[in-house]
């Protein structure tokens, strides 16, 4: 007889992948512990000065998340971590993903903490918590229960209001225990890196029902060597500085933190506000704290770009890149002003210029959110990352739903309009680069706390970029190119400080062997006044001085066959200089590269049903990385 | 109406008119029995109503089939934990009883180690799931572009008899001129299959430089300082992993064993046809 796992939820359609929350609990006596780490007496690889890039993805979801168990997942952290360094998982609608390009060098599970755990419990005959009224709703057969016991367990996640009976302390600390276990368990240094994670799941409503519908506050956060026993979570407290205070006190008691916030696109402008979470001004104090706690923000991932938005960069020909704005599970659009990183680069140096200091000093990320414990970073291969309810083309809205062969007479009804409004407009996406000395949780952690890294939106080109008054003009050919960069100049995530001259900067991006070639390389040049961006490096040909643009190298796709047609850059590398410096003013500069176009998932999608791609949706797109900036300022 | 003949909807609703009718003749004679599971008519609609609600498509034939083979494990589960009276309900006690009774099964007593010598035949006939990755320890010389004279005057260079510092040749690389023990597949995420490839190909005495190998990155004189090939650790050196893993699958085995049993006892009817 042929085993095969079934899935049985129907109609959790309605609802989506959200969270949020908050309550309150005793803090327990004292904690510090879990997370030893085989790395101790494990042997430790040999440090590399010049720094190799490590790839990884540092933000999924087990059946451990809440939201992930009511979509059938049902694999765990183990799942994860083997799916990570290569082995093929089942996916909950009983495909196989395999990581595309190989194994990754690390990797985080980041279950929701509310809630952790709890729902398997709920779900599994015999325990208390599987008596529960709520229990009997959310796993029974009548989808109109399931969605109303479901919709309460995100409005508590909220609220941060504990729901009687579910809110089983001894399962939660436990569970987390078994994640930092599995982490544990899973590290081997030099080859492959973990770390105790999880997602503090803050979100703000614009609905009277207490329903989803709101800013996404999120922030996953994550431990360098030693975990706590217990996590602070929206049961906690729902504001994000409330989170700040405990990590200073878990690292005043050694156990070294950061947090770093995702989906600031779907924030409706309040993850890069310029008051407190409560609506006082901010101060330099909450500058402080802010960027002592979160160095880092994620800006690519499954639920789109946080990069920037048209409406914000008009100028910038590559702004409209996997816009996703819809707030968590609603079809509400989010405020753009307050959303974006690049906007917040910004703002943040007016405010250094005007007060004296700066919150939104952050270096940059990618991830992919999959609540599937598998990741899909590549367009060919793609299946999102909500279970279930978006498992098949049909689902994600890539090809009409049968028997339509067409896109002009596509029925109403729910699984179309959530492709419509959500899961269509949903990206491959994304990666974090780090320059580290070493694959270890040391190594990799030090790197985030340097900002030295860079997200990509799925491939693994590598971008190195530094700046320096003193680079030389035969910097490019120096054998030990690396080496002496580091040796005179700052690199991504770092401060150039001005002593009157012109800086250089050096931008070297190298493509994924295993993808496509590069087109062009860019500096985003941010100040209080405004933004640019520069074509620095050209596949073919050079920057046009006036425009600052490449000439077009000509490559495209055969959308017959979503073949890549035309030539790329292996290797793009420039020596730059900002032409419009002004050595007084505060700038921040950070480098976007861009792949070759190839086809989108939804392209492929349609390719292989043998239907038009959905006319509403980009058939190409352009795959990038985003470094850290480097932050210049003036001499006193 | 041949048009109409095509479609697979029609198929599939002929289809379940057909099953229907040998669901009639066979319910008439065997639905009481207590010792038989019965997949009728609605029993395959539903499920082929709830899959064509999450996959937008109806099933296909082996969909079907796979569904119903999980039904009347279900089935035979459900009435197994039953009769041990663990409970008595609808649909959702059963599925839960089923799992709970797998859980129960999966949860027997750990499954004793084999004899040494089974433990090596079982070894070698997993032999893919322990094999130790061919590595590869080389230098090289990159250049982004490999048109002109300037790889084959690097190439002289190496080979003559001058002392030359390798690393001073070429272009810079961004990432390292010389890897120690890298995995094969380390080698394709890096540079690609093709380098790879040529890399096994490269016809050089040991410590001598060779190519120019080419990559998704451009073109490489490499030295390969060593080559080691896949293989097979010796059982020994790495027994109890080995042991864990045998244990892990003879534990899933024992569980699909109990479960076999249990639904043997029952004797299955599918509506249009003998099962399995």
């Amino acid at each position: 007889m042929k085993m095969r796992m079934h899935t049985s939820g129907i109609a959790i359609a309605l609802i989506l992948a959200a969270c949020s929350g908050e309550a309150n609990e005793p803090a327990p006596a004292q904690e510090e512990k879990a997370q030893a780490g085989p790395a101790n007496d494990a042997v430790q690889p040999e440090p590399l000065e010049t720094r190799n890039a490590y790839f990884g993805d540092l933000h999924i979801h087990t059946r451990s998340s809440f939201d992930a168990y009511i979509f059938n997942v049902r694999r765990n952290a183990d799942d994860a971590y083997r799916f990570a360094k290569g082995e093929t998982v089942k996916h909950p609608g009983g495909f196989d993903m395999t990581i595309a390009g190989g194994p990754l060098d690390f990797y985080a599970v980041t279950d929701h903490a509310e809630y952790l755990g709890i729902l398997p419990a709920m779900d599994t005959p015999g325990t208390k918590l599987s008596e529960l009224p709520r229990a009997k709703d959310m796993f029974s057969t009548d989808p109109d229960k399931i969605t109303a016991a479901f919709q309460g367990v995100g409005a508590s996640v909220r609220s941060g209001e504990p729901i009687e009976g579910m809110n089983d302390q001894t399962i939660m600390n436990s569970v987390w225990l078994e994640n930092v276990e599995a982490a544990d368990r899973h590290y081997e240094p030099g080859v492959f890196t973990t770390f105790a994670a999880y997602e503090y799941t803050s979100v703000t409503t614009t609905r009277e029902d207490g329903t989803f519908g709101g800013g996404n506050l999120h922030r996953n956060v994550f431990f360098r060597d030693k975990a706590p026993l217990k996590p602070f979570s929206t049961l906690d407290s729902t504001n994000p500085e409330d989170l700040w205070d405990w990590m200073d006190e878990k690292r005043a008691a050694g156990l070294e933190a950061i947090a770093i916030p995702h989906n600031s696109n779907v924030s409706n402008g309040q993850m890069f506000k310029l008051e407190t979470y409560e609506g006082e001004p901010l101060t330099a104090l909450y500058a402080d704290q802010r960027m002592r706690n979160e160095p880092l923000v994620e800006v690519t991932q499954v639920k789109g770009t946080s990069e920037t938005h048209p409406d914000l960069s008009p100028n910038d020909e590559w702004a409209d890149f996997e816009i996703y704005d819809r707030l968590l599970g609603v079809y509400d659009i989010s405020k753009t002003d307050g959303s974006y990183v690049r906007q917040a680069y910004g703002r943040g140096l007016q405010l250094e210029e005007n007060e004296g200091f700066n919150p939104f000093k952050f270096g940059l990320v990618g991830a992919s959110d999959s609540h599937v414990v598998g990741g899909a970073y590549s367009e060919e291969d793609y299946w999102s990352k909500i279970g279930l309810v978006d498992a098949t083309p049909v689902s994600r809205g890539s090809v009409p739903m049968d028997p339509s062969k067409s896109w002009d007479e596509q029925p109403e009804n729910p699984v179309t309009k959530n492709a419509d409004e959500w899961f269509s407009r949903w990206g491959a996406s994304g990666l974090t680069g780090v320059w580290a000395e070493a694959n270890t949780r040391e190594a990799i952690f030090d790197a985030f706390r340097r900002k030295e890294t860079f997200a990509t939106t799925g491939p693994r080109m590598k971008v190195r970029f530094f700046a320096s008054m003193d680079f030389e003009d035969g910097l490019l050919d120096m054998p030990d190119l690396a080496a002496e960069a580091y040796r005179s100049g700052v690199t991504m995530g770092g401060d150039l400080v001005g002593d009157g001259a012109t800086p250089r900067f050096l931008v070297w991006a190298q493509r994924d062997a295993n993808t496509v070639a590069l087109q062009r390389a860019q500096v985003v040049k941010v100040t209080a006044s405004g933004e640019q961006v520069f074509d620095v490096a050209c596949d073919q040909g050079t920057p046009d001085p006036q425009t600052h643009r490449c000439p077009d190298n000509g490559a495209g796709v055969d959308l017959e066959t979503c073949s890549p047609t035309g030539d790329g850059a292996a290797e793009l590398k420039a020596l730059w200089t900002d032409p419009e410096f002004d050595p007084a003013q505060r700038a921040s500069y950070y480098v976007r590269v861009l792949e070759n176009p190839t086809c989108r998932w939804s392209t492929w999608e349609a390719l292989r049903n043998g239907t038009p791609p959905r006319p509403d949706r980009p058939e190409t797109l352009q795959e990038r990385a985003y470094t850290s900036p480097i932050w210049y300022t003036p001499a006193d | 109406m041949r048009r109409l003949l095509g479609e697979p909807l029609v198929h599939f609703i002929l289809l379940a008119g057909l099953i229907f009718l040998a669901y009639a003749w066979l319910s008439d004679r065997q639905q009481t029995l207590d010792s038989t599971i019965i997949v009728s008519r609605s029993d395959m609609e539903r499920m082929a109503a709830l899959y064509a609600v999450e996959a937008g498509a109806l099933p296909g034939e082996r969909d079907l089939r796979a569904m119903i083979s999980d039904h009347v494990q279900q089935q035979a589960l459900a009435r197994e934990a039953r009769k041990l009276g663990m409970a008595e309900g609808d649909t959702v006690v059963e599925r839960r009883l089923a799992q709970k009774m797998t859980f129960m099964l999966s949860d027997l007593e750990e499954p004793d180690l084999p004899d040494s010598k089974s433990l090596e035949a079982w070894y070698e006939a997993h032999a893919d799931q322990f094999m130790e990755p061919a590595r590869w320890s080389f230098q090289h010389v990159f250049f982004a572009d490999a048109s002109g004279p300037r790889v084959s005057e690097a190439l002289a260079q190496l080979g003559g008899t001058e002392e030359t510092d390798w690393r001073t040749l070429g272009d810079p690389f961004m990432l390292q001129r010389e890897y120690s023990e890298l995995p094969s597949r380390e080698v394709v995420r890096l540079f690609g299959s093709d380098f790879l490839t040529a890399l096994k190909a490269l016809d050089v005495a040991e410590g001598s430089w060779g190519g120019p190998v080419l990559s998704a990155l451009g073109a490489h004189i490499v030295r390969v300082r060593k080559r080691s090939e896949a293989y097979l650790p010796p059982l020994e050196d790495i027994r109890p992993a080995v042991e864990a893993a045998w244990q892990e699958e003879a534990r899933r085995a024992q569980t699909a064993r109990e479960i076999e049993a249990i639904v043997g006892q029952y004797d299955v009817v599918i509506a249009g046809e003998a099962y399995p």
